[in-house]
């Protein structure tokens, strides 16, 4: 019965982020500031909502796996631009990792957030399993994912102008390196070409991401001890 | 429709198996790499060369990927347990997740923008 309100909530709010077309009406923000008043106001505690969707979470690691299919659409474009394209998304996603871990070390924060932290810039799914598997928590991965994308979708284009930032590439890359799958959706918007490096960096970071987010925690670790 | 069908069930197969290989693989190496990212990387491989074409697998991922965002849902509705945990950390959160993205957007776009301009010259 819940899972059947969380598709129904989704899809109004796929409908009303269509229609208001700004990056702030995002359709997964507008469908949990629906669904958790609606949850508490019926006294319905979260393990039971989740419990009647789990099947729904589950469906996330296949979403992942077809990923898959957006990176071999863009492979004439790795094979010709590979090595920019390699160095961009390694050195963004050590880079992105790297400044939040030291800000947020800095600043003495609790070791479970910086689990969601680690994962911020990258796609959802790939955030919410790195956080998963450092012990952080997916929600508050999720709803970080979700923060950054929101900057970097709103923001970029204007810094681009103001750096005099105008290749495709550069921009593309690094609008997929730090704000993911909404900052891709923004790239569309203004040009394809920008777009499809959006999305290839989207998915390169995203592994690159998983596989050295351990390593920038046990930095954290050891910073913090 | 049967014909549509099957290149559903197609490359919802092959999806399906690449996420059970990987996630077997991540067991058998004790790895932190989720399993779904090393099933990505074999499904990738497997088109890329040329083992399965692209179009098998294209119905199924355009679906997952269409309604993506739906996925997400569920999970992020726990956040209704964490205002106090996001709340309580409202400070290094923000500054942490705003600050560094700005700092790699900057960064990062001029360095590139640096290295592309200069290859064309």
């Amino acid at each position: 019965m819940w899972m059947l309100a969380s598709i129904a909530v989704f899809f109004f709010a796929r409908w009303l982020s269509r229609k208001c077309n700004t990056p702030i009406m995002n359709p997964l923000l507008i469908s949990i500031s629906i669904l958790i008043p609606l949850l508490t106001y019926f006294k319905v505690p979260f393990d039971t909502y989740y419990a009647e969707n789990e099947w729904l979470s589950f469906m996330l690691q296949p979403a992942v796996v077809a990923l898959a299919y957006p990176l071999y659409e863009q492979l004439p474009q790795i094979r010709s631009n590979w090595r920019i394209v390699m160095l961009a998304c390694g050195v963004g996603s050590i880079m992105s990792m790297l400044t939040s871990t030291l800000i947020a070390v800095g600043l003495n924060t609790d070791l479970s957030l910086i689990a969601s932290l680690l994962g911020k810039s990258v796609t959802t799914p790939i955030a919410m399993e790195v956080s998963r598997n450092l012990g952080g928590e997916p929600a508050i991965a999720a709803i970080l994912v979700l923060l950054v994308g929101l900057f970097g979708a709103i923001l970029a284009y204007p810094i681009y102008n103001m750096l005099n930032i105008t290749h495709p590439i550069a921009r593309g890359l690094t609008m997929g390196t730090v704000s993911h799958a909404l900052g891709t959706a923004t790239c569309a918007e203004k040009n394809g070409e920008d777009a499809a490096f959006s999305s290839l960096a989207l998915v390169l970071c995203g592994v690159i991401t998983s596989i050295l987010a351990p390593s920038f925690f046990a930095i954290a670790l050891w910073l913090s001890s | 429709m049967a014909k549509n069908l099957l290149k559903y069930a197609v490359s919802m197969g092959l999806i399906l198996l690449c996420l059970l290989a990987g996630v077997n693989i991540q067991e058998l190496l004790g790895t932190s790499i989720p399993g779904s990212i090393i099933g990505m990387l074999i499904l990738f491989g497997l088109m890329a060369g040329g083992l399965v074409p692209g179009e098998w697998v294209k119905p199924s991922a355009n679906l997952f990927i269409r309604y993506m965002i739906l996925l997400f849902v569920p999970i992020s509705v726990g956040l209704m347990d964490h205002f106090d945990t996001l709340i309580g950390n409202a400070l290094p959160i923000l500054a942490a997740a705003v600050g560094s993205t700005f700092i790699v957007l900057i960064a990062l776009g001029l360095m590139l923008d640096r290295l592309l301009k200069r290859g064309q010259k």
